[in-house]
């Protein structure tokens, strides 16, 4: 009889959790589609030859017109909440660090990057989708026109102009081993009262080590990083 | 290579080894894991039935803050007075828990299992699970502020390949 009632339990709990959620739109509200490109997974070294398929960390934000931080919208996991494993300390600032600087939050460490006792609330943090990413952002007192920004980056994805082996202090060093490579590629568009749809365009890459919160404008360097992500679209309902 | 696996297996599946009849209580320990389980002869001397309750720390590595049930069988297909090989799945349930809400997401597994007893203390023993895992869920989640709402769906997967070591104790 105990067997029973907790199998029923148990097949109860899975049509719970086969429930269907989805986002309903209304008038006024942002819808931020992120699309995958062609570089979305990475190959990331484990052990023994072993690979991983890695997606991009990212963050995607508001400003105003004048460049000033209003609000984070979404930041992938490992980042809101310090999520590396085998890390062994390395706080990896060169991740996000144009979002990091704009946020300009300082925790305990001196770093700009959330830490594993304050990570950033659940609402605005998940795992980096595998997929199409949508987000849904009811506007309550934010002014247009204001300034939507996203930051993308992979680690260890090195090329030509930004190596394994570059020196510390070079202006082209990106943590090292186990640091960026290319460094993180920043997007943005200027949303309007009279906007319905837009897409964010690249503006710059973020510093390779993650030392400043500066946008560097020539691209030319960045070869697969340009290709982490296809468009980032934005409508309003 | 398949062939050598078919062979290897055939060798297995086929010995004549006794398997030893048994209850046992298990700790098992992974990465994203804490698990203790419970396990007894279901029929004759190689299947045995097993229970497991644990906890998780998937979506917030060093925070085991999600729980898991697991019910489920094996087959002991090799085992002597020392050694066991056991092949094994389940069905169970990873109640994945964020602020707001908990969601428990249907999982299930199928996986190979090897404990060793200690010749000494007969009771006492360690195990080596590798599992495949198969578990994931669509849910919604709400942040508001003084200047915004915002609403996504995210994805929950729970790690597929599952590797523990652990503690059995045979009574």
């Amino acid at each position: 009889m105990i067997v029973t009632r907790l199998i029923m339990l148990a097949f109860l709990f899975c049509l719970t959790a086969c429930e269907k959620e989805e986002l309903h739109f209304k008038e006024g509200d942002m819808e931020i589609t992120v699309l995958p490109g062609e570089q979305w997974l990475h190959d990331f070294p484990l052990f023994l030859g072993l690979k991983q398929k890695n997606t991009p960390q990212f963050a995607i934000w508001i400003e105003d017109i004048s460049g000033n931080y209003l609000t984070t919208i979404f930041v992938t996991h490992k980042i809101a909440t310090e999520g590396w494993i085998f890390n062994k300390g390395n706080r990896r600032k060169e991740t996000l660090p144009h979002w990091c600087h704009q946020r300009g939050v300082v925790y305990e460490d001196g770093l700009l990057l959330p830490t594993k006792k304050q990570p950033l609330a659940d609402g605005i943090t998940g795992a980096t989708p595998q997929g199409r990413k949508t987000i849904q952002v009811a506007l309550k007192s934010i002014e247009k026109p204001f300034v939507v920004k996203a930051e993308f980056n992979h680690s260890i994805d090195f090329n030509s102009n930004f190596p394994v082996d570059a020196v510390e202090g070079a202006e082209n060093y990106s943590g090292g081993e186990m640091g960026s490579g290319q460094p993180a590629v920043v997007y943005a568009a200027i949303i309007y009262p009279d906007t319905r749809e837009a897409s964010l365009q690249p503006i710059g890459h973020s510093s390779p080590d993650g030392t400043d919160g500066s946008i560097y404008e020539n691209l030319d360097k960045l070869t697969t990083a340009r290709d982490i992500v296809q468009n980032i679209k934005i409508t309003i309902w | 290579m398949v062939r050598f696996i078919v062979v290897i297996c055939i060798a297995i599946f086929t010995q004549n080894s006794i398997a030893q009849t048994r209850s046992a209580a298990s700790l098992q320990f992974a990465l994203d894991h804490i698990e203790v389980g419970l396990e007894h002869n279901l029929v004759g001397e190689r299947v045995v039935g097993h229970l497991f309750a644990g906890i998780a720390n998937q979506n917030l590595p060093g925070v085991f803050r999600n729980y898991t049930f697991r019910i489920g069988a094996a087959y002991t297909a090799y085992g002597d007075s020392q050694n066991q090989i056991c092949v094994n799945g389940g069905l169970g349930v990873y109640f994945f828990k964020h602020e707001q809400e908990v969601n428990a997401v249907p999982m299930s597994d199928i996986g190979v299992r090897y404990s060793h007893t200690l010749k000494r203390l007969p009771k006492h023993g360690g195990l080596v699970q590798i599992s495949y895992r198969c578990g994931r869920a669509r849910y919604k989640q709400q942040f508001s502020s003084d200047v915004l709402d915002i609403f996504t769906m995210s994805d929950f997967r729970v790690t597929p390949l599952h590797i523990a070591i652990g503690y059995l104790f045979k009574f």
